[in-house]
């Protein structure tokens, strides 16, 4: 069993603004214990990990996430339908004029 | 006395708690980040720094023992406002509520009593994640010995809570997210609260009663404006505490009118809709002149930003109902 202390590095959420809450010495002190920044001291130190190495990773990681977000950004629309279509395996009668209503609205919508 | 600012709902729901914790000392607030952060939507802004960390309490994220350590609170004679981030998370807290807050008067005989307030931002409508969008009060308005009150505007949220603390019995207030920087009023700081257990009658009319609460009473309201243009004239009634429901104000309504349509976000099945048209059906059946309808969110899960538009009943909606009741024949 593995017991660990973590600590959240950024802020909580785009909309929090830790500055409120926590002090920047705080936050640089857990900067210094996180074991990723660790890592990458311990093999830079012994030459397993140069700064190419590491722009190379990153240049991947971003051209990996921007390609997720443009899949996102290409997808057409949801349907209003859409809603339905995984509540269950098969939409019960009783829910088939709740989608008829709602396709009907957003026809006229 | 000073002119009252325009303040926000979000705004209202500060000074009242403020006002409370002023004239209350046993008056305490408790959730997540609710202290030096001033809470997820700053409900508690500036509490810590006025009232102190004895009376202002952050707590580990744990719905539950939040729930908990209020209901011993209550229990021991503090009157305790809790913060339930959003609607979403309150389930853990359920088992609290339900087989704890809610009847320890009764359990007791009368020896305990519970008046706390758990407080939660309620509803759809601010592109939240899931989790975020709930509106599930008839959970708790089934429960016997909650109360279950639902603010739809700055001047209500404020006068609504500080009846809800100073009541003696369990309250679960529910505040409409997507209302709470919606509209600035003018509203009195004065410490006066509203009524609970009684419904708000917004807007009179003799040809449809709209009976609603929460968000919703804004797009109930825009209906009536444009059912107005059409002539018809529509009664908007805000119901504000769902559990004990008015029925009086509602049947007397009805009885004018003839004519019902309910109105909220929540889903359509087993919703509070199905209380009041029951209400209706019971006390009021030979007043009606047509059927009585709802206008409810599906029976689906509330889904994320891009189609929340397509959840939460709208104007349309609402229109397109009070046409087709006013219009039966």
């Amino acid at each position: 069993m593995v017991e660990a202390l973590t600590y959240r590095l950024s802020a909580h959420t785009t909309a929090d603004d830790a500055t409120r809450y926590r002090a920047e010495a705080e936050v640089s002190a857990h900067w210094a214990l996180d074991p990723l920044h660790r890592l990458r001291i311990y093999l830079g130190a012994r030459g397993w990990w140069t700064k190419d190495d590491e722009e190379a990773l990153i240049a991947r990681c971003r051209a990996e996430v921007d390609t997720a977000r443009d899949a996102y950004l290409a997808l057409p629309p949801p349907r209003p339908t859409d809603m339905f279509d995984h509540l269950y395996a098969t939409l019960p009668p009783a829910l088939a004029a709740q989608r008829a209503a709602v396709e009907t609205e957003a026809d006229h919508g | 006395m000073a002119e009252a600012d325009e303040v926000t709902l979000v705004g209202t729901v500060n000074q009242a708690l403020r006002r409370a914790m002023a004239e209350d000392p046993s008056v305490v607030v408790m959730g997540e980040d609710i202290g030096r952060n001033g809470g997820v939507f700053r409900a508690t802004l500036g509490l810590l720094d006025a009232f102190g960390p004895a009376r202002v309490l952050d707590t580990p994220l744990a719905e539950a023992s939040i729930a908990g350590i209020a209901v011993g609170m209550a229990a021991a004679g503090l009157k305790p406002v809790a913060e339930i981030q959003f609607m979403g998370f309150v389930y853990p807290a359920l088992d609290q509520i339900v087989n704890h807050a809610s009847r320890l008067r009764n359990r007791t005989r009368g020896r305990l009593s519970c008046p706390m307030v758990l407080r939660t931002p309620t509803g759809a409508g601010i592109r939240a994640p899931e989790h975020h969008s709930e509106s599930t009060e008839a959970l708790f308005a089934h429960i016997p010995g909650l109360r279950v009150v639902v603010p739809s505007s700055p001047a209500r949220a404020y006068g609504l809570l500080l009846a809800a603390i100073r009541d003696p019995d369990p309250v679960v207030f529910l505040e409409p997210t997507r209302l709470y920087r919606a509209v600035r009023e003018r509203v009195a700081d004065d410490g006066r609260a509203l009524p609970l257990d009684v419904c708000f009658v917004l807007r009179e009319g003799r040809d449809v009663t709209l009976v609603t609460w929460g968000a919703a009473v804004k797009e109930t309201l825009a209906a009536a404006d444009r059912l107005a243009a059409e002539g018809i004239a529509a009664e908007v009634i805000d119901v504000a505490t769902l559990k004990p429901i008015d029925r009086d104000t509602i049947l007397q309504s009805v009885a004018k009118t003839g004519r019902l349509v309910v109105v909220h976000e929540a889903a359509e099945t087993a919703g509070l809709g199905a209380e009041v048209a029951a209400i209706v059906a019971e006390h009021g059946l030979l007043t009606l002149l047509a059927p009585i309808v709802r206008v409810a969110g599906w029976d689906t899960v509330v889904p994320l930003a891009r189609l929340e538009h397509a959840y939460v009943p709208s104007e349309a909606r609402i229109v397109e109902a009070a046409r087709r009741v006013v219009r039966f024949q």
